[in-house]
């Protein structure tokens, strides 16, 4: 169970199904079985899961390379159905929020990885969910780009928006730093899912000690 | 309200998207003249050896061709459009983030076209203007309000295949020589380049089911032969026939296909 305003982390090896979990949780996947629960509702109410979570993938993709930053966001603020006036209002806010303002009206070809990233970040804020989904967002970010997410995920999105974030990855470092629980996935199954500080707080272990066991690699 | 906001922002979307890609429009403007340009040669080649075929149309093969050529761009446009925008937002990585919005499938799938579909008959509309005012095609005026009926009555039904085609595609994944197939077989037994009559009485068969062959003869009707409504009217009741039963199918398809896409984890791999 992910708790309100957490940061909670998948961890897994490539193929794990992390992505794919992810997907299923965004309704972009139907689950062959199961049941689960995003902020209350069955995954079958779709238009109140929909209106309460976003979704942060890697910034390389995914929107219009001939369109600006703020043409992008237009469109899928509409696609939320923020009113023209509203989503006016919204973007404004949220490119003065990740730093993209003075640079709103050129192409989005024209950014870089770290400036895609933060219009991701833009995007996945524009129906002000209550959950939001990240899949590796700092994939191809520099370090100082990648610290700088990191950052604005616990001060800004948990602690100050009391945001809850679902956070798929496979760096170890970035779960440690971020998350307050995790779950630790292989070859599709939940091997292990608990607070980061009971897993990482007896015996000396570490979050690699845990992740080795929970994937049956501590010996090799 | 919804419904037209989403509607405008797919639109002004592809409106600006194609605006800030001027060369291409350019470059396509550019290719519609030569084409016709071509069609208007090799006409004046067969206008001197008059075919019996041709009779029936006063025996203008530029206007024949003409009218074959601006519908066959209709039609290539319609049938896929849908498949090449739904492919389009997914190599984008658009698709998945469309679709955790409130935005529905359907809705996904119809706005995506917009901006295309209208282009189309601004197209269409370049066609048989270009070849009218440049190349003197003769169309009586009276006709373009009926072909322009029968084009809106042929739309559903070559909606209807687009999607049944993005649905297959959804499907089976790849779909290019499928839809290569399509094309051919409504070009070469619909009546584009020549008329069906040319054809061997089993082939002409063929013709008799594909909607293509109405649309066109109404047209050309019209167009070529100042035919009045009472003229076309089972042409275009075969039309809505077509309409009406393939319309309903292609959404049913395409629920389908989306379900199980969706289900067997390949909805985003299109």
């Amino acid at each position: 169970m992910v708790q309100e305003g957490e940061v909670f982390g998948l961890l897994g090896p490539n193929g794990a199904g992390k992505t794919t979990l992810i997907k299923m949780l965004t309704l972009l996947l139907s689950p062959s079985e199961g049941e689960a629960e995003i902020n209350g509702f069955n995954l079958k109410a779709e238009g109140q899961i929909k209106r309460s979570i976003g979704l942060i993938y890697p910034g390389e993709r995914s929107f219009y390379p001939r369109l600006t930053a703020r043409q992008n966001l237009g469109f899928f603020a509409a696609l939320h159905n923020l009113s023209f006036k509203l989503a006016r209002k919204k973007i404004d806010e949220l490119l003065e929020l990740v730093g993209l303002k003075n640079m709103a009206d050129i192409w989005f070809e024209e950014y870089s990885s770290g400036m895609k990233q933060r219009l991701a970040i833009a995007r996945g804020l524009l129906n002000d969910p209550k959950i939001i989904f990240m899949d590796e967002p700092t994939k191809g970010l520099d370090p100082l780009e990648a610290h700088r997410f990191r950052k604005f995920i616990k001060d800004f999105l948990v602690k100050k928006q009391k945001k809850t974030v679902f956070i798929a990855t496979h760096q170890l470092d970035e779960a440690q730093e971020l998350c307050t629980s995790i779950a630790i996935m292989h070859l599709g199954e939940i091997k292990l899912c608990a607070k980061l500080e009971d897993l990482t707080g007896t015996n000396g272990n570490t979050l690699y000690d845990v992740f080795l066991e929970a994937i049956g690699e501590k010996n090799t | 309200m919804t419904f037209f906001r989403k509607a405008g922002a797919f639109f002004l979307r592809d409106f600006i998207s194609e605006k800030n890609y001027r060369t291409a429009f350019i470059v396509h403007i550019f290719n519609i003249i030569a084409v016709i340009a071509f069609f208007y040669f090799m006409a004046k080649l067969f206008n001197q050896q008059q075919s019996l075929y041709l009779t029936r149309y006063k025996g203008d093969f530029f206007a024949f061709i003409l009218v074959g050529l601006a519908y066959t761009r209709f039609l290539y446009i319609w049938l896929n459009s849908f498949s090449d925008s739904l492919q389009g937002e997914f190599h984008n990585g658009s698709l998945e983030i469309m679709l955790a919005t409130p935005t529905g499938i359907f809705e996904i799938l119809f706005f995506s076209v917009l901006w295309n579909q209208i282009f189309a008959f601004i197209e269409v509309g370049l066609y048989l203007f270009a070849g009218a005012v440049f190349f003197k095609a003769h169309f009586t005026s009276s006709g373009y309000i009926l072909a322009l009926a029968t084009v809106l009555i042929s739309m559903p039904i070559f909606t209807g295949l687009g999607i049944i085609y993005a649905a297959l595609l959804m499907a089976v994944k790849k779909g290019g020589s499928l839809r290569a197939a399509m094309i051919f077989i409504f070009t070469f037994f619909g009546g584009v380049y020549f008329p069906v009559e040319l054809l061997p009485r089993s082939l002409q068969i063929i013709s008799h089911f594909l909607p293509v062959t109405y649309s066109l003869k109404a047209i050309r009707e019209v167009l070529i032969n100042s035919q009045p409504l009472s003229f076309i009217y089972k042409d275009l009741l075969i039309l809505a026939a077509f309409a009406i039963v393939l319309f309903p199918l292609s959404l049913f398809v395409f629920k389908q296909a989306f379900v199980r896409a969706r289900t067997n984890g390949t909805l985003t791999h299109y």
